[in-house]
């Protein structure tokens, strides 16, 4: 809190901070999309029959889908024709063997986002599979993870070594046709992390993979699978950046949570994509489906994310409680600034009985930025005494922004217990007030005003990693305050 | 051709064929206005869930009836019109979407204040009526809205004088007659309150016997600044029927107004409630929902402030029983230059039945930063600790259950000032729990 305080003064005027582009030569298909182009990344990549036919499935379906209108965001029309659909770092071509043989120019890059991949990471007790453009660059603490029975691995990794459980479980919390970007992803999709946890283990480490693009025109589809099996537990960050360019890129992930009886899931996110400059010029499409299924009794997952970055973010974190007594959570902070708009939200659709949810989601919004809330409560008809709870806070820094809510709740079961809370306000004037009148400057107040808003969903983020985004915080926030 | 489409083409014909046989055919301003809409009709159609704001009702029931229109009034036997008409007000009857004079009573209305149907005040009032219609509605989607424009065969025109204070309410009764079966009316309602006048206006919807019939009712109101008007809805049509209406107002600096919803009839039902905020208008809707058997009663609300200082607050409440639907829909729209808006809603809902179902969408969308905003929805059924409550006092569990559903509800009917309105309400909400002894006699 105070070191981030401090910061935030250093930090103003400060442009973009992750915003580098690392020169290495890159392996990229020239921009298009057909099926050619698919056959082409799945032969590149060596997949199994069952997995190009999937891709092509998702491809074709894709191909009657209409770009989805709905969301509260404004982008000019995306030419999928314009994409080049995969890039990998070229020296990998000969495959790292340990973390020596990795370029050491991505060694820096990481180093200057700071990321404690190295020595650092053990010290840090973190496990990176850090996924580099699209291809999975390194993978920190295997053995120790492999002790445990737990998997952790770049999605084509195990597509070769774990067949089986891709095929088991690939598509079915989000399907290949579930909906225009999934679909899209599912043609697509190059790497990702895939995780694994066995029965009864808990994995012992925080398992973490840091996403960033990096070449100019390329689409970043990777895909997440974690399963948890029956009475397991597992902590995943995610943490992304993206280079400065002038042009927008497209980001279209699919996250695959599947959890069994007794096991839980945390997921947590820092989003700092590249958020375009003051002007709204460049910048990330952010347009990502997670999704979760309870699939046994007493499973558990919790989503929290802190998205400060991106032009665009416009994504869902969804629990499916399937299983009774099941849990879903979903803890976010939203900012927007400048030219940044998001339409973020979360789906908990209780099927079990006993079933329940918390939703607390905290939206910021300062210069233009438009700042959108959209969630969904579904109770079924089958989900006795399912239970939520929701609140979402919005807070605006000037009078250019929006911040809007559009919750939907639908209910067919009597015995649920549905609140909903919602609050739009600005900062008062008596608090500002008060810590001016201690010494506390306008932008400090403020800056501690803000995380103290967002309190509620810091505390759920691991300890690094609640640091890191109050720090991003303020550092978005620069500029919009006084 | 698809049931849509197929309505689609009867309509647009039936608005082709009767332009001129309505009212006002032979003036050209209102024929070019319906010529207009009805073609706007003819191109869209009527909404469908796949449109937003129509998610979660689908009129594809009503579009498989190809309604008729009714020409003339059914005939209304005098002790049922006696049970709609409310005591102590001004009495402007319309049977089937036409204007009754004889059942109608107006007597002694202050001066400056026009009560008058429509098709009669076209002549003395043609200006008025012109400067009103369409004038005040801002939905962006208009389905319903044309095809009202289009055919409405008549309606109310009140306008209230300046600083004039109507002290009875002036009640618009719109009843279905017996020979509604399978026909359609349309009515379209103008009322202006100007400046600092004061009046309460009730519009109550009945049937005589329950056919399946469509009623679509457009209101446009106009409160200019520092007036007052109050606006109630009693909607009690046949448990057949198809209800659509939409009540757009403007609110002007200083206006109050307040709009009070009863939904209990018809089988499909939507009602869209808009307000336009003024600088410092202060603005009340609230709404009660009570359904039963397989009715699906829909209410769509939106309050934009399109200026500063205006205050907005919002309730309403459903009770579901059976395999009823509920859907609520509430939308709060704050302007770049609203400051100091303060604006609240809320939805309560009480589901009674495991096949009921309650779909709520409350929605801020904002563009001001000094602005208080909030919203709240819940959904739960009856309190397990209050229901042994009164049966450890010798209350019947379904008696106990009615004490404390009526309790709910009776919180949206118990501030009704008006007492024969009140009556009027609570009445229909007693026939809702016949099986137990809930009696008037106990409030």
């Amino acid at each position: 809190m105070a070191a981030s305080n401090e910061n935030l003064k250093d930090m103003i005027g400060q442009e973009y901070k992750d915003g580098f582009v690392t020169e290495i030569e890159s392996d990229s298909f020239p921009p298009g999309l057909n099926e050619d182009v698919i056959r082409a990344l799945s032969a590149k990549k060596d997949e199994p029959e069952f997995l190009l036919e999937w891709r092509l499935e998702a491809y074709r379906h894709w191909l009657t889908m209409e770009h989805p209108e709905w969301a509260f965001v404004e982008f000019p029309k995306i030419d999928f024709q314009e994409i080049s659909y995969y890039s990998a770092p070229k020296s990998m071509e000969d495959g790292p063997k340990s973390l020596d043989e990795v370029d050491p120019a991505l060694i820096d890059t990481y180093n200057k986002l700071g990321i404690p991949l190295e020595e650092q990471m053990r010290l840090a007790g973190v496990a990176v599979d850090a996924v580099f453009d699209s291809v999975s660059v390194a993978t920190t603490f295997k053995d120790k993870l492999y002790e445990a029975g737990v998997i952790f691995c770049s999605f084509s990794e195990a597509v070769k070594e774990h067949p089986e459980l891709i095929k088991q479980y690939l598509g079915t919390v989000v399907s290949q046709y579930d909906n225009f970007y999934a679909a899209l992803n599912a043609a697509v999709f190059s790497d990702g992390s895939f995780v694994y946890i066995p029965k009864g283990v808990r994995c012992p480490m925080e398992l973490s993979t840091y996403f960033r693009i990096n070449a100019a025109n390329t689409g970043q589809f990777e895909r997440t699978l974690i399963i948890a099996d029956e009475g397991s537990h597992v902590s995943y960050l995610e943490g992304c950046t993206a280079p400065m360019r002038d042009e927008n890129q497209l980001h279209a992930a699919v996250v695959e949570l599947v959890i069994l009886k007794d096991a839980e899931i945390k997921y947590s996110t820092v989003q700092n994509w590249y958020p375009g400059d003051e002007n709204g010029v460049g910048g990330i499409y952010n347009f990502v489906t997670k999704r979760a299924e309870c699939r046994g009794e007493k499973s558990k997952v919790s989503w929290t994310q802190v998205e400060t970055g991106s032009a665009i973010t416009w994504k869902y974190p969804s629990v499916i409680l399937k299983g009774d007594d099941s849990v879903g959570e979903f803890y976010s902070v939203a900012l927007t600034n400048n030219y940044q708009q998001a339409d973020t939200g979360t789906k908990m659709i209780h099927h079990g009985k006993n079933t329940s949810s918390t939703i607390i989601s905290k939206g910021i919004s300062a210069g233009h930025g438009q700042n959108t809330y959209r969630g969904l409560v579904k109770i079924g008809r089958k989900a006795e005494n399912a239970r939520n709870y929701t609140q979402c806070d919005s807070l605006l820094l000037g009078d250019q922004c929006g911040a809007h809510t559009f919750p939907y709740i639908e209910t067919k079961q009597p015995s649920a217990t549905i609140e909903h809370e919602a609050s739009t306000s600005k900062i008062s004037e008596d608090q500002l007030f008060y810590c001016m009148q201690r010494g506390i400057s306008a932008e400090d107040a403020v800056s501690m005003i803000v995380n103290g808003f967002c309190k509620e969903v810091f505390k759920e983020l691991p300890m690094e990693f609640a640091v890191e985004a109050q720090a991003l915080l303020g550092i978005s926030l620069e500029g919009s305050v006084g | 051709m698809s049931a849509s489409e197929l309505s689609k083409t009867h309509y647009a014909e039936l608005i082709t064929a009767s332009n001129e046989h309505l009212m006002g055919g032979e003036l050209p301003w209102l024929t070019s206005v319906r010529e207009k809409a009805g073609e706007a009709f003819a191109g869209e159609g009527f909404p469908t869930p796949r449109e937003e704001e129509w998610r979660y009702t689908n009129v594809s029931a009503l579009e498989k009836n190809q309604f008729s229109l009714a020409t003339q009034a059914g005939t209304v036997d005098a002790d049922f019109l006696k049970q709609v008409l409310l005591d102590d007000c001004h009495h402007l009857v319309f049977v089937d979407g036409f204007y009754q004079a004889e059942l109608s009573s107006l007597a002694d209305l202050p001066e400056g204040v026009i009560v008058s149907a429509l098709s009669d005040g076209l002549a003395a009032h043609e200006e008025l009526i012109k400067s009103l219609l369409d004038s005040v509605i801002e939905a962006p989607d208009r389905g319903f809205i044309n095809f009202n424009t289009a055919l409405f065969s008549d309606g109310a025109l009140i306008a209230i004088d300046e600083n004039t204070n109507v002290d009875k309410p002036i009640q618009l009764a719109f009843i279905a007659s017996s020979a509604a079966a399978l026909s359609l009316s349309n009515v379209r309602n103008l009322i202006v309150a100007k400046a600092g006048s004061k009046a309460s206006i009730i519009e109550t919807f009945d049937a005589c016997e329950s056919n399946c019939y469509l009623s679509n009712v457009v209101s446009e109101v106009v409160v200019e600044p520092n007036a007052n008007l109050q606006h109630s809805r009693v909607q009690e049509e046949s448990s057949a029927a198809y209800h659509i209406a939409g009540v757009y107002t403007r609110l002007e600096r200083n206006a109050i107004f307040a709009q009070y919803n009863y939904t209990f009839g018809a089988s499909l039902s939507r009602a869209e409630i808009h307000a336009n905020l003024g600088e410092a208008a202060d603005c009340r809707l609230d709404g009660l929902y009570v359904g039963q058997d397989r009715q699906h009663m829909d209410n769509h609300t939106r309050v934009n402030h399109a200026q500063p200082h205006a205050i907005s607050n919002e309730s309403y409440k459903g009770v579901l029983a059976d395999r009823s639907r509920g859907v609520f829909q509430g939308r709060i729209i704050v302007a770049e230059d609203a400051q100091k808006t303060d604006a609240k809603m809320s939805n309560r809902n009480l589901l009674l039945s495991d096949r009921a179902e309650a779909d709520s969408k409350p929605q801020l969308e904002i563009y001001a930063d000094d602005v208080k905003c909030a919203h709240g929805v819940t959904v739960g059924q009856l309190d397990e600790k209050a229901i042994f409550y009164l049966r450890s006092r010798g209350a019947d569990e379904q008696t106990a259950k009615n004490m404390l559903t009526f309790a709910f509800a009776n919180e949206m009917v118990e501030h009704i000032s008006f007492k024969p309105l009140q009556m009027r309400v609570l009445d229909a909400l007693l026939l809702r729990f016949p099986q137990a002894g809930m009696k008037k006699e106990w409030l």
